[in-house]
């Protein structure tokens, strides 16, 4: 017994020997790094399950699992709302949301935060970028993203990419690669699935 | 103090009476695992059965002017297999505004949560294994509470920058004491820390837990009591992780069942994300020394290795397919003279969240 206390100690000494590790992180990093804990209880708690581990643990994390690999539950990750079903709320809100996909809007301006900006249309579901080079490169490139509906499917995405290269000072215009426009598709909806994950 | 009573009250009139719920919210929630399972132990034999396992969760939840959320519950559970199951009530939670948390009455063991999540088969196949056996392949396989108590988590970043602890204990219940092993309460503590080393999330749990079990003829070498640290990397799309845990364990049914035994566990696990599918190994070694006779130590090794894999398919929203299998080595008192708890398992079924 007092071996194993010591053993706690020793861990909980290690702890605080890392601690460094996390010093200077902002508020937003220490939510990422909270978001990939991989401790039971965190798992649970993140899950959105209404499954109490205290009263059945293996329950809690099985649901815990099944929720987080699919992205929620078949009526989301808040269950179903009994106060709805039964025609008993009253605080009704009604408000204007917007008529493109909120994920897709926010991990589309995420994804390419590095570029400048020329137009960026939430109810059009519009972003349009300026010319981007990269420094000292003799090539420059532009995006066009829509967004094209309300329901989180890749039909609802499109990416446009326009590159132009340097050639004798004059910005000649590339054959466009669909490669790429895939490629950065894939990353919007990456981001966008991780958002709806994270928010519920 | 008073609005918070005022508003717990009508929490408790809420279910009973919808006229009245405009203070509370409710939502119900469900769980179903619907799949056959199959086994095949060395003792030739083979069988096979289907696996239903339904829960239903009724969830009350007030949010006071304050900010403090407090949450309730009741579980509707019908399990066809042996295990977790059976209807259950839960306690209260209350949620404070700077995160940390509180659950009172049926609140969980600090220790246990605070375990390391080990990569494993995700499907519910399995091989009995003879109850003489004590071998854990958990790292909470001593984490017990009897339910008369509470659990206090501590907001993130508690003293420092990606720590969470927990604290709890539970009392028992004046019963007079029995022939059985009872546990009279428990106290634990428990701590998460997370971190990064470069593009690698680094996840520490670790759990000391104490359990004192109370019988009226000679009593236990020790109490039920356990310590567990593991390590969890993730880095991208896959998952690392390894965890141990070594203790003592109390328990049995009767005087003949009645054992303790000195045990230890070892985990290790590996999950990979591609898409829409997940591909889960893992490994569980667990070795008991255990007694029949209270009071004096075991001697003899009991052992249980189990390697699982899986691979599950993210159906839609709430709905996972699985295909599971195990194997399993066991020896009991240091031989393998029971067959029948050696063999493998496979399991194809779904999991459905609601």
């Amino acid at each position: 017994m007092n071996f194993k206390i010591i053993k706690f100690i020793i861990l909980l000494s290690f702890i605080f020997l890392v601690q460094a590790c996390n010093k200077n992180l902002t508020e937003e990093e220490k939510k990422e790094l909270w978001s990939k804990a991989q401790t039971t209880g965190e798992i649970i708690n993140r899950s959105g399950t209404k499954f109490s581990s205290g009263r059945n643990k293996k329950l809690a994390l099985s649901d815990a699992e099944t929720r987080l690999q699919s992205g929620g539950g078949l009526f989301g990750k808040k269950g179903l709302d009994a106060s709805n079903l039964i025609g008993n709320n009253q605080s009704e809100n009604v408000s204007i949301g917007m008529p493109i996909n909120p994920y897709f809007w926010k991990a589309s301006l995420e994804t390419i935060s590095f570029m400048p900006l020329i137009s960026a249309d939430p109810f059009g579901g519009i972003i349009i970028t300026d010319w981007h080079s990269i420094i000292n490169s003799d090539e420059r490139c532009k995006l066009n993203i829509f967004i094209k509906g309300m329901e989180m499917k890749t039909a609802n995405l499109k990416v446009n990419s326009f590159c132009q290269k340097l050639i004798n000072n004059n910005w000649i215009d590339q054959q466009i690669n669909e490669e790429n426009n895939i490629k950065i598709e894939n990353a919007i909806l990456n981001k966008a699935k991780k958002l709806r994950l994270s928010q519920g | 103090m008073k609005k918070e009573l005022l508003i717990a009250s009508a929490l408790v009139g809420s279910l009973g009476m919808a006229g009245v719920a405009e203070a509370a919210s409710y939502s119900i929630s469900g769980n179903s695992r619907t799949g056959v399972n199959a086994t095949d132990n060395d003792a030739g034999t083979e069988t096979r059965a289907a696996l239903l396992q339904a829960s239903f969760t009724v969830s009350v939840t007030e949010t006071t002017d304050s900010g403090i959320i407090i949450a309730s519950g009741f579980d509707l559970a019908e399990e066809s297999t042996s295990g977790a199951g059976g209807g259950g009530l839960s306690g209260l939670t209350l949620t404070f505004t700077d995160g940390s948390k509180l659950d009172l009455v049926s609140a969980g063991n600090a220790s246990g949560s605070h375990d390391v999540s080990i990569p494993g088969t995700a499907g519910e196949e399995g091989i009995s294994v003879t109850t003489t056996n004590t071998a854990p392949t958990g790292l909470d396989f001593a984490t017990g509470t009897t339910g008369l108590g509470f659990e206090y988590h501590t907001p993130a970043d508690t003293l420092m920058d990606g720590l969470k602890m927990s604290v709890s204990y539970s009392t028992d219940s004046g019963a007079a004491k029995s022939a059985t092993p009872a546990k009279m309460g428990h106290y634990a503590i428990g701590g998460t820390y997370v971190t990064d080393a470069g593009d690698t999330a680094v996840t520490i749990g670790a759990g000391y837990s104490t359990t004192d079990w109370g019988n009226t003829s000679t009593e236990a070498s020790n109490d039920e009591s356990s310590v567990h640290m593991g390590l969890s990397a993730v880095t991208g799309d896959l998952t690392v992780a390894v965890g141990f845990a070594d203790g003592d364990r109390v328990g049995g049914t009767n005087t003949t069942t009645n054992y303790e035994a000195s045990a230890n566990v070892m985990k290790a696990g590996a999950k990979y994300v591609t898409g829409d599918m997940t591909f889960n190994l893992g490994i569980a070694a667990g070795e008991s020394k255990d007694s029949r006779t209270l009071g004096t130590p075991g001697t003899t090794v009991d052992s249980y290795d189990k390697t699982s894999a899986s691979i599950s398919y993210a159906v839609a929203s709430g709905v996972t397919a699985i295909v599971g299998f195990t194997n399993t080595d066991t020896t009991d008192e240091g031989t393998t003279v029971d067959t029948e708890s050696n063999g493998s398992a496979w399991y194809i079924g779904a999991n459905i969240a609601f």
